[in-house]
């Protein structure tokens, strides 16, 4: 009998963990910026006020108009002959190092140091969305197809170091192991169902503040400035760095941008900017030869995430 | 660390100019024959990494130290991983990777 791919499962062994999905009307989960130190406002083009930092080829947002007829999945084409290159750089490097990790929003994102079962070692990006709950990839929390016996499956721990800043660890380094994701991921492997969480065993969101998220539609993702800070693995190791781009396409499950990533920051918040509140759309999870990729909330990942940070 | 096909496993450890392993270095793909998950491998004390190549093709690596573990420096290296009849078990590609 076929699953729902959006299915949630822990490597928590009491099954209750998993709090049931019940579909509801899409509402926008809020942020908060926390009980201490300071906030940082946008600027009022959907961007983070970065000193010296201009988003590439700018154009105005409201200038766009969607595409009326049905986009190409890129994502497929990508897979397909000639094959591409995953340079998650694209053009000329716009990332720019966020060194004042103690300000919201920049304190939200999370280094991740991962233990897989067999002891190797990665390194990903997660983000806060609730007092103790961080979105992250689903192959940051779930090993799936390495190849390499004993290392499939729910990783053994991570160590999460929220606004970590080269070898500053304002909030310290969290030892968490507890994860989430879903059956499209942990049983198919499917990158369309590419998410998981990690919940962490303290309120560590309630002094840094989270981000909010949402769901939207085709047309307006498509004139949305899409932002992303994280933990680029070329870079000097631990440090923050953050770009922001259009769009370049969506699709039912995935969503398609040339902001410039790098191996390390899988898990990544792809987020906007309204009012000065910033909502993650979806997760980063993709390199590729001309766009990279995320996981897209979608109704089914609103409401596992809603269930998440509980 | 790919999607529900089994990977070939590209592994391998990271060296100083001494021949001395590297721990803490971050090693990642930044060129491969599709996308790939945007992960980064950690060398262990011994400087040993593990990363999963999903399909056949030509993947470039670049390798980043932290200067807080050990020696600064990076180093990059292109391995060609081959296709593999499915009925047999692929072997890992191995690398060495000296920091410049």
């Amino acid at each position: 009998m076929p699953h729902d791919p959006h299915t949630a499962v822990t490597n928590e062994p009491d099954e209750a963990a998993v709090a049931p999905v019940v579909e509801q009307e899409t509402v926008l989960q809020p942020p908060s910026q926390g009980t201490q130190g300071d906030t940082q406002h946008a600027t009022g083009e959907g961007l983070e006020h970065v000193e010296g930092y201009r988003r590439p080829e700018h154009f105005a947002p409201e200038a766009w108009t969607a595409p009326t007829a049905v986009l190409p999945d890129i994502g497929e084409a990508s897979y397909g002959p000639p094959p591409p290159a995953p340079e998650t750089v694209h053009g000329p490097d716009d990332r720019v190092q966020i060194t004042n990790t103690t300000v919201y929003p920049w304190r939200v994102h999370c280094y991740l140091l991962i233990t897989a079962r067999d002891n190797a070692r990665y390194q990903g990006t997660g983000w806060l969305l609730g007092p103790h709950t961080l979105a992250t990839a689903g192959h940051c929390v779930y090993i799936k197809g390495s190849g390499v016996a004993g290392r499939d499956g729910w990783v053994k721990s991570i160590q999460v170091m929220p606004g970590r800043n080269g070898g500053s660890l304002p909030y310290g380094s969290i030892t968490c192991t507890s994860f989430r994701s879903v059956l499209g991921w942990t049983q198919d492997g499917d990158e369309n169902f590419d998410y998981g969480a990690i919940i962490a065993p303290s309120d560590i969101g309630s002094t840094t503040g989270w981000f909010g998220f949402g769901v939207w539609s085709d047309s307006d993702l498509l004139k949305t400035t899409g932002n992303i800070a994280g933990y680029p693995g070329d870079k000097p190791p631990g440090t923050l760095w953050y770009a922001a781009r259009g769009i370049d396409s969506v699709a039912a499950r995935k969503v398609y941008y040339d902001i410039d990533t790098a191996g390390g920051q899988s898990g990544s918040s792809v987020y906007r900017i309204d009012n000065n509140n910033r909502y993650g759309f979806a997760i980063h999870a993709y390199g590729g030869a001309r766009v990279n990729s995320g996981t897209r909330f979608t109704t089914p990942v609103f409401n596992n995430y809603v269930a998440w940070k509980a | 660390m790919s999607g529900g096909d089994s990977a070939v496993e590209i592994t391998g450890r990271v060296r100083d100019a001494s021949g001395a392993p590297v721990p803490g270095a971050h090693v990642l793909f930044t060129d491969g024959p599709r996308p790939l998950p945007d992960i980064a491998a950690v060398t262990d004390a011994e400087g040993r990494f593990s990363l999963g190549a999903p399909t056949a093709g030509r993947y470039t690596l670049t390798c980043r130290a932290d200067p807080l573990t050990g020696p600064p420096g990076t180093a990059e290296a292109t391995v060609r991983v081959g296709p593999t009849p499915s009925a047999t078990a692929p072997g890992p590609v191995r690398i060495e990777l000296t920091l410049g």
